[in-house]
């Protein structure tokens, strides 16, 4: 089977709208976290969201796009646009040859949400550009027809690990041979008033902020964005002389088949587990963890668990930290913006810390990482599982020229 | 021109990007790559704005400038005829 790596990346993230921008913040610890915006003042439990502030769609849509692209199809072709121009990958690879497989969990709800409130409450007509401009695979419609991809392409809607589960099975589509490169990742805008107050109802988002593993966390905080990377057989990026930030290893998938909102340790263990052996490494080999961290009390319980399970007694000391708290839970987008996020570590030699903390000692996790750590680690996992027990890790390697 | 027709050329000009005067009466639609999404967004935006309704078997059958404009036309004169119940009220 063919070594495949990462050749390019974009990103719309609420600590940065390019590759650099959101690197620097990473690993200078910046939180993308603020004020809700355009809610009614004490109509949430919460007041703060990771949006991507001063977006502009002007700087990024061409003027066939502008009415038929919201705001996470914006995202997406923002963030896409970027790692294809990164890569170079449409000048190497006929249209035929790339897949697109993006995660988006939610769809354009800024386009459903208004026009419906209004047929519910008023009656009347719905703008008929509504189903285009809603539908969840919009976004991977709108990126083919830009850059002329006519591979297999679809979107993936596993809830919070949409763009986990996309960038996996990009993967392994390359890996085979069935396509010859792809991009692949996810896209987001969820923070609409019908969507925050939904969540409101769970309440399972902070009041104060997202604080993975501490000992004082009390929910995740919400956020959008968009990832995209480009991947292809390692020899080919190397023969065309492509950037390259990291190899893709290993992909492992697996349900809890337990709850639709509670997770249980089986599921993600499992998915660690089988992306481990999918890259052929053992559990000694992994440096460093980006975990799921949404910093609620159960996911963190239960990805801590997890980690015992498949790591054994080395799960004390592993290298772990959750990046959340600077780019929120960006739901389907979220997968990919902590690939990009553990690749970047692995290329710079740098594990980005959560953030200062009192650490949950009942977690028995002595090496999450608070500040960042210098050191040059050869294989990571990034973990996302979603609502309904469904989990996606992938393994990645530093790539050395 | 009537006001109807230029509101027509203005809308068409601004959402495929090209220049108004480019855009006669005659025009067909498909020449101008209106496609039939853009066809149903205009008539919707039109109908908004004028408040009216263009039945559903005339919208099938608009081809060029002209007819969307007729079709807007009619359906502001049939409004007029036939009060609704509000006005009539």
């Amino acid at each position: 089977m063919r070594r495949v790596v990462l050749t390019g990346a974009g990103c719309i993230t609420a600590i940065g709208q390019d590759v650099d921008t959101f690197r620097s913040n990473l690993f200078a610890g910046v939180s993308g976290i603020c004020d809700v915006e355009n809610v009614p003042p004490g109509e949430l439990h919460f007041s703060k969201v990771a949006s991507v502030r001063d977006f502009r769609p002007s700087d990024w849509l061409m003027a066939s796009q502008t009415k038929l692209a919201e705001r996470s199809s914006q995202f997406a072709i923002a963030s896409a646009r970027q790692a294809l121009s990164a890569s170079g990958l449409m000048k190497a690879y006929a249209g035929c040859d790339v897949a697109a497989v993006f995660g988006c969990s939610t769809g354009g709800r800024s386009a459903e949400e208004p026009e419906t409130a209004k047929l519910y409450t008023q009656g009347g007509r719905v703008h008929p550009l509504t189903v285009p401009r809603s539908m969840a695979s919009a976004g991977t419609s709108l990126v083919c027809i830009e850059h002329g991809i006519t591979g297999p392409a679809y979107t993936v809607s596993t809830a919070c690990a949409s763009g986990a589960h996309a960038l996996g099975q990009a993967f392994h589509m390359v890996r085979s041979g069935m396509v010859q490169a792809a991009i692949a990742g996810g896209h987001e805008a969820p923070l609409t008033y019908g969507f925050l107050k939904s969540w409101d109802s769970l309440h399972v988002v902070s009041p104060t902020s997202c604080k993975p593993f501490a000992a004082d966390r009390d929910g995740m905080t919400l956020g959008e964005g968009a990832t995209m990377l480009t991947m292809e057989s390692m020899d080919n990026a190397v023969a065309r002389g492509a950037p390259i930030l990291a190899e893709l290893v290993g992909f492992g998938m697996s349900s809890d088949a337990h709850h639709i909102t509670q997770a249980n340790p089986a599921g993600p263990a499992a998915a660690m587990s089988q992306a481990l052996r999918d890259a052929h490494a053992d559990i000694a080999e992994v440096g460093y963890i980006n975990a799921h961290g949404t910093g609620t009390d159960v996911n963190d319980h239960v990805e801590a668990e997890a980690l015992h399970r498949v790591f054994g007694a080395d799960a004390r000391f592993l290298p772990v930290s959750s990046t959340k708290g600077l780019h929120g839970h960006a739901m389907g987008a979220s997968g990919a913006i902590e690939l990009l996020a553990t690749a970047l570590a692995l290329q710079q030699g740098v594990l980005p810390g959560g953030g200062p903390c009192v650490l949950d000692e009942t977690l028995d996790l002595q090496c999450v990482l608070r500040v960042n750590r210098a050191v040059y680690t050869s294989f990571a996992l990034s973990n996302s599982f979603a609502f309904g027990g469904l989990n996606a890790v992938i393994a990645l390697r530093r790539y050395v020229a | 021109l009537t006001e109807l027709e230029v509101e027509c050329i203005r809308r068409i000009a601004a959402e495929k990007a090209i220049p108004p005067d480019s855009i006669m009466l005659d025009t067909t639609l498909e020449s101008i790559e209106v496609d039939s999404l853009d066809r149903v967004t205009l008539a919707f935006d039109l109908e908004e704005e004028y408040g009216v309704e263009i039945p559903e078997a005339k919208l099938h059958q608009i081809k060029t400038v002209r007819d969307i404009a007729l079709a807007v036309q009619q359906a502001l004169t049939n409004k007029q005829a036939v009060p609704d119940s509000a006005d009539a009220a």
